[in-house]
């Protein structure tokens, strides 16, 4: 009687055999490759961003490497915003968002728990905060705008954009700030 | 006003006796219309007291609606409804039989004739079933016949109305697909972004590795996609050669042969699942030099960090147990 599940076994396990060392992606149609034609220079420079982030010791430099990512994607959303396409500008959106709060203000903000207020160091880091915040409020205007044709894709995508600004605003600690506001009006 | 009209009007009229003005007006100078109301009115008033013939029908009616049983079914199943039974009284019959008898027979009357009340749903049913059963049955067939005809054309009629393609609105605000490649290499980059020291660095560029490898195996099956294939063994040699291998060399001692043997391994398999995808006739001819490229660009990374294996234990041969087999 046991016999019966022999075969069905034996056929299973070397199906799953078979297919163990087959690739695994996604299945590739015609939309998905134009997506990733799409896609190409945007995905080089992510690459070219992970390159040079694996090689960063230093927090700022990464924090930097990662603004330089956000631009690029900040780029791609603006275009997106253009052709009225808010689900690219959704997607995008949300990427910029984590790239942001993890890559741009996670780095930001535990350098800034070691950097002594009112110094050189401390000055790059609220140099890079505010290009961020710069580019943020850029990208802000432009999905506002867009946000007209495409009220729940474009709102999304803002919202995303504006959470990154709140992420960005809490990134030097209230007392290094202080101290940097001494130094300025000194 | 036509004398016609006026008569005609007089005729349906509850009080031809009382007409409204503008019969008066006419009454008033048509002589003819005037002796016609005149005999209406007079037939009008003598009618009650025309006699009507003796009759037996009212008592028999009655009594034949007295013997009758209740209702099959309901009575037994329906015993505590008040409603099931209404009261009819010997007035109401007495109208309904004026003409038949003006002797008064309400001694006759039972005080109660049992009757279906309004009956509820279920009794709705079975009087629609029961009304259907009596139909004949070749009747039947062609009514049951009817009525799914009419549903069928009912439904081809909607088909045909709602048009043969038009999709919902929910189809077509239906949301594209995200790229995986693109949020898999920004999981990558926040690791990288993320992480405190080397292992985590090289752990997260061979899982950035093994994402554009395998894209491009997928990829390599679609003629179509001929241009995107150097641009992403491209950007495999980035990570691979000009990045995994630099900072491998940034491992601490502690667990670095065990990193790079498991690195390699999968440097390995990438390489022999491109070389092998590259061999077979199932993939167009412009894929395979990309596949080919791919190996060369992975075995040369696991050599490399399989020379780093080997200048970690001192430049001591290797054992088998902790270099793998050899590649063909």
């Amino acid at each position: 009687m046991n016999r019966i599940w022999v075969l069905p076994l034996a056929v299973t396990a070397l199906a799953a055999l078979a297919l163990a060392d087959e690739p695994v992606s996604a299945p590739v149609t015609e939309g998905r490759i134009r997506q990733l034609e799409r896609n190409q220079s945007l995905l080089h420079k992510l690459v070219r961003g992970g390159v040079s982030l694996a090689k960063a010791d230093d927090r700022l430099q990464r924090a930097q490497y990662c603004n330089d990512m956000v631009n690029s994607l900040a780029d791609e959303i603006k275009q997106a915003a253009k052709d009225h396409d808010g689900d690219r500008a959704l997607e995008l959106g949300q990427h910029l968002h984590e790239l942001l709060e993890r890559g741009v203000a996670g780095n930001l903000s535990k350098e800034s728990r070691q950097v002594p207020g009112g110094s050189a160091r401390m000055k790059d880091l609220k140099k890079l905060q505010n290009q961020a915040t710069k580019t943020v409020r850029e990208l802000e205007t432009d999905l506002e705008n867009a946000a007209a044709d495409d009220p729940e894709n474009m709102q999304l995508a803002l919202e995303a954009v504006q959470h990154s600004q709140v992420a960005l605003a809490d990134v030097i600690p209230i007392k290094a700030r202080l101290h940097n506001d001494e130094g300025q009006a000194k | 006003m036509k004398c016609r009209e006026i008569k005609y009007f007089l005729l349906g009229s509850e009080s031809p006796d009382q007409p409204p003005a503008g019969v008066q007006a006419h009454l008033a100078v048509c002589k003819d219309c005037q002796e016609w109301q005149s005999r209406l009115v007079q037939i009008e008033m003598n009618l009650p007291f025309l006699p009507v013939p003796q009759t037996a029908a009212r008592s028999t009616l009655l009594k034949r609606i007295a013997a009758l049983p209740p209702v099959a079914g309901i009575a037994e199943r329906e015993p505590k409804s008040a409603g099931a039974r209404v009261e009819m009284t010997s007035s109401v019959l007495t109208k309904s039989t004026r003409v038949a008898d003006k002797s008064s027979a309400a001694e006759e009357l039972p005080a109660t004739i049992p009757m279906a009340a309004a009956p509820r749903s279920p009794s709705r049913v079975r009087a629609v079933l029961a009304t259907l059963r009596s139909v004949e049955p070749g009747l039947r067939r062609f009514a049951g016949g009817s009525v799914a005809a009419a549903i069928l054309l009912a439904v081809l009629g909607w088909l045909v109305l709602r048009g043969p393609h038009q999709p919902t609105q929910m189809q077509t605000r239906a949301r594209p697909d995200p790229d995986p490649l693109l949020a898999s290499i920004l999981q990558r980059d926040l690791r990288l972004a993320e992480a405190e020291n080397a292992k985590e660095r090289v752990l997260a560029l061979a899982d950035l590795a093994e994402d554009l490898s395998g894209e491009v195996q997928g990829l390599a099956q679609k003629a179509e996609a001929k241009a995107l294939l150097p641009a992403l063994v491209d950007n495999y040699r980035d990570v691979v050669a000009k990045c995994l291998v630099e900072v491998a060399k940034d491992l601490p001692e502690q667990g670095r042969n065990d990193i790079l043997n498991s690195i390699g391994e999968r440097l390995q398999i990438a390489g022999r699942l491109a070389g092998e995808l590259a061999q077979t006739n199932r993939i167009p001819e412009s894929s395979k030099k990309p596949l080919e490229e791919l190996r060369k660009i992975a075995w040369h990374a696991d050599d490399q960090l399989r020379a780093l294996r080997i200048e970690a234990l001192g430049n001591v041969p290797p054992t088998p147990l902790v270099v793998r087999e050899e590649r063909p």
